[in-house]
């Protein structure tokens, strides 16, 4: 077999560059090679790091897929189809870059000068995250979007109050008993997860790590764990809840962590505000010498945690035992009825983990002694994800804290977002004290809270969620009835980056379409076809994760260090970076000051005069980079190239108890003054909405309330549920064609899986089709029967909730699932914007399924039968 | 000389088939042709369900029938176990698919070289570099990363492989991750009843 | 019939069975062709008739050696198939076909011409038989060559290619040589021929059901093969056509029809219909097993 050259793509002569990967939020590292005819031929996990080890997902593997995808935008284009709709061909024409630019800014300028409210804006360039801040130059804040608030709702805020971080995670590096719920960390999708599957893998395998996974679908995690707890689906807060229940009423808490390092002994009156006397020092109660005392009394004996008292005529408890007397009506028996996980199970696994959380150990790291609490319970998007977010947050947090496992060694800890310099906690994961000894809360994760205005500047009324996460979903809601809202002014214009608002958005499509068929003129600046931005009038391409600079650190759970991104080729196509695109318009528009001083703030480069950037100048996406590198470490960018990151383990003391000295918010006093400043804010402006919105949503601690998606009417008999897997999440891959190889092979993507039992019980069997229908809207699919699906749930991969575009080799499925769900007040936490993410479904069974459906490349092709 | 083999080591696998598309990166595998793929498997029954992940891949067999049956000598055995086809010399008679047990060869049909990835009839510049190694009408299979393997690489799946499911090395040194991982989880063969000996052991 | 926890699951990423592709319809056609022909020629060389011989040499040389021309992915490198007699059936196969086409040509012509000296046309008949037996039993010998498809994976295999070669070339001789003075002048041969047609035909039936009795207690995969050819998507095809009419109807026709060339025919057409059938079947049934399974661990 004689070939002058060998076969295989890493050994063809060539040159490798250290870069990260963009296939989904995260950065792992990678090399990448490229041939002396400069060809991309192979992309591998770089080994020198030591967060994924030379590793790489599925999507990272394919990202070569992604450069060479013939249907990548390669010249700015304008749109010559007046006609706009789902499949519709905008007939693009390519032009100049310089008249794309001429009737962006003309638009964009002239609803500037008009109201820039008018602008709506779906920048999730979460690498880039400085451009989700550029709206606040243009003077908008109105967010078309999902993003951060479908899986992050409630999640983020409560982050930021309880660990002053953007995310959390277990810490794999000791646990011993680890919780995943509604999460897939360490198996399937989150954060970094090519770098957590290894390290989970190393703990299962080699310290006999016992993981306890408890969703509605046999998960990849739930496949590899020790045990699998079914639960109906939007009950997880309840199941926390109910551990805590056996966690309090057994006694099997930490009660010295909660007494040292939380607000749990902190005396709060009827009104929910803690005790505090005329300087507003905050109460306790010493149980010793049985008289109240202000927190931080010396002379203070011993602080109580339970009990009823009177301070200065006042009924009131500690935190502690208003928590105790909300989780009377959560025990087992109570929790087994909400979420049909049985009553035993509750018990053994509280039990379990609070014996596995080994109260009172500590353990030295680097010198450092810390206390051990090998015990973590994780959460994210499926068990965060409905009405009451905030409360599920807090209580699936409060498991955690009563085990003392808030971070500590083995326990659950917070994950920064981006962290800019090495010798603090920098960005916005900074520990700062609070008043009355209490850490700082940072709910404001994502952008600077957006403050109260009457008429709302924003049509998802992010001005009316002052702790929240923007509920881009509501616009819809505001749209259809404006007056309703005071709304003094109604959207012209959308720009999108790196964005598909029309698949990430719950609600109804067609509002969606009306919406977007009401702008004059949408604008989309990306890589490649999508539902979304084949509604553009103009198509702005950018640079794909092969030929643009980056520096990005992005929560990484174990690691610190940022990742450069650099590129591979020169740009295939005539395209630019999202960096040159946003500073010309920005210059066009006369906003290029505000702009750099934005992105002076947004990337913590005021922390360092010298990197600043000057007000009137425009940088490249280098120069933003080298920049950044140098801020972390000094390093300069050619130190960068050759490393390609500078990934360390992160040091201990930036994440183990980082507050030390300070307490955490066992109790958020702050949710029920926002609350009440909110409702004054809106008494005095005389918004006519306080009477419908939702106050019930504010709690300082979680209750078992149900959330209303339980309420609709019975006919809707089960509980329609969406899921990603590693090959999928955080990310858009379907269009690949390598990924596309693997998902629709995969049983779990290729048909609507519902329990065996459930489904013969309604007289279907494999490869029925089904009409699943919310009250809210409907989509249709084929039927798997499994074995792994709560009796009560559907399942609905998000591989099926494509609609066909112009990217033709990407497939389409039977309708967006996210027509099934509400987009309105009712179904929406009031308190942290999150929407409701399960819909109560019926189902029917089709003789065939619709034409539409099986029309070109669709996800359920028909099968080869035998 | 080393002997190659490869371990599965079942209780890492997450069957996200990194090495799936890993491999097809490597060797420029035309669509719908894998050299290796992670299968599952739905077990139990509701609540005692579980899945399985099961890795799968030419066994490079110590006692190949796909080498047995060859006609022409195109498929062979190096000396240090890889077993690989010699696209000059196959005839694509497809005596090779049929003879393997574990279903681990393909016949390369022209329209998958012309085809491309993306089904539109055009090859990426990726697939034009890529693709000159394949003849069509031939049989191809895994290589154990023959080309890697000599220049002292890991196979790119077990490079890529997140959890470290993938172990490959040298069966006959007893100091070799491979012979330790067989010997202290009982690794066993697929279908060792094919008496095909092959040198890929699964351990759970 | 045992229940399998298996399904068939084509190219998706689940464990369960999968059809072999590899060969189709034009490895059939040519595996049918080579046995028929073969038979025929092996048949009609005891009778010295020459057009049975000269049809079953044109059947292997064009219809064999065709279909595989067809079949092969580089046609053009066929002559690489030589290479490998020592281990392949493919290789051996191939040479008893070169060999038989060469020696049996030249049979035929001697027979027309009397060419030869006596040994040399001994010798020549001999070899020819040599190749021509061959013929008949390699493709069983082919398919077996290795455990992985159970429903090949069988003793009987080669037995069944040299059953059906012989029947074929029973039942074709008695149509070709209906109306040559050969069989004209001697009734007993017809009926010698019709009892060997119906003798056949029950071993055929014999080893058939054998075949599949191994291939169902043999493996899950054989399990599924035998499944699908008595019960399942194949079940019309393989019980109407390779048993009722290649085999039940052709042996009554052999054994009760009345003299006729009509007759002749339509039993012919009949058996190698159903021979036909079994070759397609054969490939179209033929499973791979699953390669490892959790399912034992696990109760449903």
């Amino acid at each position: 077999m004689a070939h002058e050259q060998p076969v295989q793509n890493s050994l063809k002569p060539g040159r490798w560059v250290n870069s990260s990967c963009k296939m989904c939020l995260h950065s792992c590292n990678t090399r990448v090679h490229i041939t002396e005819d400069g060809i991309v031929n192979k992309i591998e996990g770089n080994p020198t790091s030591p967060s994924n080890n030379g590793r790489l997902c599925p999507k990272g593997n394919a990202a070569i897929m992604r450069h060479y995808d013939p249907t990548r935008f390669r010249t700015p284009l304008r749109r010559t189809n007046p006609d706009k709709g789902p499949g519709v061909d905008p007939r693009w024409e390519p032009i100049s870059w310089n008249e794309a630019f001429d009737i962006v800014a003309r638009e964009l300028g002239r609803i500037r000068k008009e109201d820039p409210r008018r602008l709506l804006t779906s920048i999730s360039n979460f690498q880039k995250g400085f451009l989700m801040a550029w709206p606040a130059a243009f003077g908008t804040a109105n967010y078309f979007s999902s993003v951060g608030n479908f899986c992050g709702g409630g999640y983020h805020p409560m982050n930021g109050f309880i660990h002053s971080a953007f995310a959390a995670a277990n810490d794999v590096n000791y646990c011993d008993y680890w919780i995943n719920n509604g999460g897939g960390d360490g198996f399937s999708s989150h954060l970094h997860t090519a770098a957590q599957a290894n390290h989970v893998a190393n703990a299962r395998v080699e310290r006999n790590m016992r993981v306890v996974v408890v969703e509605p679908r046999l998960s990849i995690g739930a496949a590899k764990a020790n045990e699998w707890v079914p639960i109906r689906p939007a009950t997880d807060r309840q199941f926390a809840l109910g551990l805590c229940h056996v966690l309090v009423y057994e006694k099997l808490y930490d009660a010295k962590f909660l007494k040292k390092d939380t607000n749990a002994s902190y005396l709060v009156g009827p009104d929910g505000y803690f005790v505090r006397n005329a300087e507003g020092k905050i109460h306790v109660w010493d149980a010793r010498d049985n008289r109240a005392r202000l927190w931080d009394d010396p002379d203070l004996k011993e602080l109580a945690l339970e009990g009823t008292y009177r301070v200065d005529g006042i009924e009131c408890r500690p935190a502690f035992q208003r928590f105790k007397d909300i989780l009377a009506d959560c025990t087992p028996q109570q929790t087994e009825r909400v979420t049909t996980v049985p009553a035993a199970t509750v018990q053994r696994i509280a039990r379990e983990f609070a014996k596995a959380a080994r109260i009172g150990s500590f353990i030295e790291i680097e010198g450092c002694l810390l206390p051990l609490r090998p015990a973590a319970y994780n959460y994210y998007r499926g068990a965060q994800g409905h009405k009451f977010s905030a409360m599920a947050n807090h209580s699936f947090k409060l498991v955690n804290f009563l085990v003392g496992a808030i971070d500590a060694p083995g326990g659950h800890v917070g994950v920064t977002l981006d962290d800019w310099k090495e010798d603090i906690r920098g960005g916005t994961g900074e520990i700062r004290p609070g008043e009355n000894g209490m850490m700082q809360a940072a709910p404001h994760q994502l952008h600077p809270e957006v403050p109260f205005s009457y008429p709302p500047n924003e049509t998802h009324l992010a001005g009316y969620f002052p702790l929240g996460v923007d509920p881009g979903h509501l616009s819809q809601y505001t749209l259809a009835r404006p007056e309703a809202f005071g709304l003094d002014y109604r959207p012209e214009a959308l720009l999108m980056c790196h964005a598909n608002p029309l698949w990430n958005l719950p609600g109804s499509r067609q509002r969606l379409y009306d919406i977007m068929r009401s702008l004059r003129f949408v604008v989309a600046v990306d890589i490649l076809p999508n539902e979304s931005n084949e509604w553009a009038d103009i198509i702005l391409p950018c640079h794909d994760l092969l030929e643009s600079w980056n520096m990005i650190m992005i929560e990484p759970p174990h690691h610190e260090g940022p990742c450069l991104r650099q590129p591979a080729t020169p740009p295939l196509y005539d395209t630019r970076s999202e960096e040159e695109i946003f500073y010309e318009i920005s210059e066009r528009l006369g906003i290029l000051e505000a702009w750099n001083g934005i992105l002076n703030g947004w990337n913590g480069f005021h922390l360092e005069p010298e990197l600043m950037l000057e007000p009137g100048r425009r940088y490249t996406d280098r120069e933003i980079a080298e920049r950044k590198g140098l801020l972390w470490n000094g390093k300069d960018l050619e130190w960068y190239i050759e490393h390609g990151h500078a990934v360390t383990p992160r040091r201990p003391e930036k994440w183990y108890r980082p507050w030390e000295g300070m307490r955490l918010h066992f109790y958020l006093e702050d949710i029920v003054r926002v609350r009440d400043e909110l409702m004054r804010n809106m008494e005095a402006a005389d918004v006519a909405i306080r009477h419908e919105w939702e106050w019930y949503d504010y709690q300082p601690l979680p209750t078992p309330a149900l959330d209303p998606v339980h309420e609709e009417p019975p006919e809707f008999d089960l509980y329609a549920v969406t899921f990603k897997d590693i090959q999928i999440n955080f990310g858009e891959t379907l269009s690949n064609p390598w990924i596309d190889d693997i998902v629709f092979k995969d049983p779990v993507h290729t048909a609507v899986l519902l329990n065996s039992a459930t489904g013969r019980g309604k007289g279907l069997a494999d490869g029925d089709v089904i009409r699943i229908e919310s009250p809210y809207g409907s989509v249709v699919g084929r039927v798997a029967l499994s074995q792994g699906v709560h009796p009560e749930a559907v399942c609905i991969s998000n591989a099926l909730t494509r609609i066909a575009t112009q990217h033709t080799g990407m497939r389409h499925g039977g309708g967006s699932f996210n027509d099934l769900l509400p987009a309105n007040l009712r179904h929406t936490d009031a308190c942290s914007g999150q929407p409701e993410t399960v819909a109560k479904v019926r189902l029917t069974k089709l003789a065939s399924l619709p034409a539409e459906v099986v029309a070109g490349n669709s996800a359920y092709r028909p099968r080869r039968v035998h | 000389m080393a002997k190659w083999g490869m371990v599965f080591d079942l209780r890492r696998c997450i069957g996200c088939n990194a090495c799936t598309v890993a491999c097809k990166q490597e060797n420029s595998l035309p669509y719908g042709v894998f050299f290796t793929k992670t299968l599952s498997e739905e077990v139990g029954a509701y609540p005692n369900t579980t899945r399985t992940y099961i890795p799968t891949i030419c066994n490079h067999c110590e006692d190949a029938p796909c080498q047995r049956v060859c006609p022409t000598g195109a498929t062979y055995t190096r000396a240090d176990g890889i077993v690989l086809v010699d696209g000059d010399k196959c005839i694509g008679c497809g005596s090779c698919v049929v003879a393997c047990p574990y279903d681990q060869r393909t016949l390369l049909e022209p329209e998958m070289l012309t085809r491309g990835l993306f089904r539109n009839g055009e090859l990426t510049p990726f697939e034009q570099q890529g693709y000159k190694r394949f003849t069509a009408g031939t049989a191809t299979k895994c290589t154990f990363c023959h080309e890697r393997v000599d220049a002292g690489l890991q196979p790119a799946c077990v490079a890529t492989c997140p959890t470290e499911a993938r172990i490959f090395g040298d069966l006959d040194d007893p100091d070799s991750k491979v012979r330790r991982l067989i010997q202290e989880h009982r690794g066993r063969q697929p279908m060792p009843e094919k008496n095909t000996n092959p040198k890929v052991f699964y351990i759970d | 019939m045992l229940s399998t926890h298996f399904k068939i699951v084509d190219d998706d990423f689940r464990v369960g069975f999968r059809f072999q592709k590899a060969w189709g319809t034009s490895m059939a056609t040519a595996f049918f062709f080579g046995e028929a022909g073969a038979g025929l020629y092996f048949v009609a060389q005891f009778f010295d008739f020459a057009l049975g011989m000269i049809a079953g040499l044109l059947m292997v040389m064009l219809g064999k050696g065709g279909g595989h021309l067809l079949h092969l992915g580089r046609p053009s490198r066929g002559w690489r198939a030589f290479t490998k007699i020592g281990s392949s059936w493919i290789s051996r196969g191939l040479l008893a076909i070169s060999v038989f086409t060469v020696f049996g040509t030249l049979h035929v012509f001697d027979l027309h011409t009397g060419l030869l000296p006596q040994a040399a046309s001994w010798l020549v008949a001999a070899v020819a038989i040599a190749a021509c037996l061959t013929i008949m039993v390699y493709q069983g010998f082919a398919m077996s060559h290795s455990s992985s498809i159970a429903l090949w994976s069988t003793g009987l295999m080669p037995l069944a290619s040299l059953t059906y070669a012989l029947l074929n070339g029973v039942v074709l001789t008695l149509v070709l040589g209906f109306h040559a003075a050969l069989f004209a002048d001697r009734p007993e041969t017809v009926q010698l021929l019709r009892i060997a047609a119906v003798a056949l035909v029950l071993y055929g039936v014999v080893t058939i059901l054998s075949l599949l009795h191994g291939a169902k207690y043999g493996s899950e995969g054989g399990q599924e093969s035998v499944r699908l050819l008595l019960r399942g998507a194949f079940r019309n095809w393989f019980l109407a056509l390779v048993i009722g009419l290649g085999f039940g109807v052709s042996a009554l026709m052999m054994a009760f029809a009345p003299e006729g060339y009509a007759v002749m025919i339509a039993a012919a057409g009949a058996e190698l219909t159903g021979y036909y059938a079994f070759r397609v079947l054969m490939f179209r049934a033929a499973t791979y097993d699953p390669v490892m399974s959790f399912a034992p661990h696990f109760r449903r």
